[in-house]
């Protein structure tokens, strides 16, 4: 059977706080070394969970785009500086005076890293590159680039900035592809 | 020891929104800001300090300072390096408490060694000795980075509470 991801957290946590309560009973401190063995740790005894949740009321027309398969941009009525991630308000002229963009994809790849040692949450994932491109438009895209081989990626090459959907979770997001050329 | 100066400077944290990796904006505006109350110019800075202490979170980051602050034009790091004047004796010395990777980057408790090391050296109370920088303009700073680069200080110290900084003697 394959656990969800979920339970798999769940599962690490559940171990680790039950090594945890071992420690404590047995030596009456919450203290253990650290994954090397090299230091002493105090973990807490109490738990603290936190999911954020932030308002996008002012840029949902963003995440209504991905579900149209398209990327947006806010751009400055007064001034014509994009904003991506868009931004409801522009912080030269002070202002809300924004449109909506449909952003061209057609990049050009400035840097890039890849991504081998990850946090829990991003454990499942294969190593991945995050990259940043100039678009065509004159700002820059930060997102993941999805290639076979992190070997063949090369600053200067040319990408194209998609909407896909992040598996296994499913959720919407966006990436950048290779264009071949 | 005087607090002669502070600069203090932020920037964008999202790295696509910043015109170039080649540096900090928020360190060198910070800088700026630091050389300005002292009388500076930005430029050709490795003259007037005996000494300095730099924060190197990362091998580049080190580099990517003596260029912000103005030590060495842009691009010109890594000579500094190659050619050991950030070493005892050189130029600049820099870092001689082995920086921040040597010392394991405690945060915030980096930023306090920073100002206890710019004032032990100008003191000249080091040890052991053989890390002791030479003093002769009684001028040290230290620069000090969070965040993604985001924010910086720039704190300059010297022996005198008056004047502006002299030139160092040529050696
Ligand atoms: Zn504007």
């Amino acid at each position: 059977m394959v656990m969800s991801l979920e339970a798999r957290y769940e599962e690490f946590w559940r171990q680790s706080i039950k090594q945890l309560n071992e420690v404590v009973k047995a030596t009456g401190l919450p203290i253990a070394p650290d994954e090397k063995g090299q230091y002493s740790l105090w973990y807490d005894v109490r738990e603290m969970r936190l999911r954020f949740s932030i308002s996008v009321e002012r840029i949902k027309r963003f995440f209504e785009g991905l579900r149209e398969g398209k990327v947006y941009a806010t751009r400055c009525r007064r001034c014509g500086r994009y904003y991506f991630p868009p931004q409801a308000d522009c912080p030269y002229c002070k202002a809300s005076d924004m449109d909506w963009v449909e952003v061209s994809g057609e990049g050009e790849l400035l840097t890039y890293t890849v991504i081998n040692t990850k946090p829990l949450t991003y454990s499942h994932y294969p190593d991945y590159v995050v990259a940043i491109a100039r678009m065509r438009e004159g700002f820059n895209v930060l997102a993941w680039l999805r290639v076979d081989d992190p070997k063949r990626v090369r600053v200067g090459m040319r990408v194209r900035l998609q909407v896909v959907r992040r598996e296994p979770e499913g959720y919407l997001t966006y990436e950048f592809v290779p264009v071949e050329q | 020891m005087w607090i002669r100066s502070v600069g203090v400077a932020t920037g964008t944290a999202n790295l696509s929104k910043r015109p170039d990796f080649i540096g900090l904006d928020a360190a060198y505006q910070a800088a700026e800001q630091a050389f300005k109350r002292i009388g500076i110019e930005h430029k050709d800075t490795w003259k007037y300090f005996d000494v300095a202490d730099v924060h190197d979170c990362f091998t580049i980051a080190e580099v990517m300072a003596y260029e912000d602050l103005g030590f060495v034009e842009r691009g010109m790091g890594i000579q500094l390096v190659r050619n050991e004047q950030t070493y005892k004796g050189g130029l600049i010395p820099v870092n001689l408490d082995g920086g921040l990777k040597a010392k394991g980057h405690p945060i915030g408790a980096t930023g306090t060694s920073m100002a206890v090391e710019m004032t032990k050296q100008l003191r000249q109370g080091v040890e052991p000795r053989d890390r002791q920088a030479d003093i002769y303009t009684g001028w040290a700073l230290a620069h000090n980075v969070g965040g993604t680069g985001h924010y910086a200080y720039v704190t300059i110290y010297s022996l005198d509470k008056d004047g502006s900084p002299r030139v160092k003697p040529k050696r």
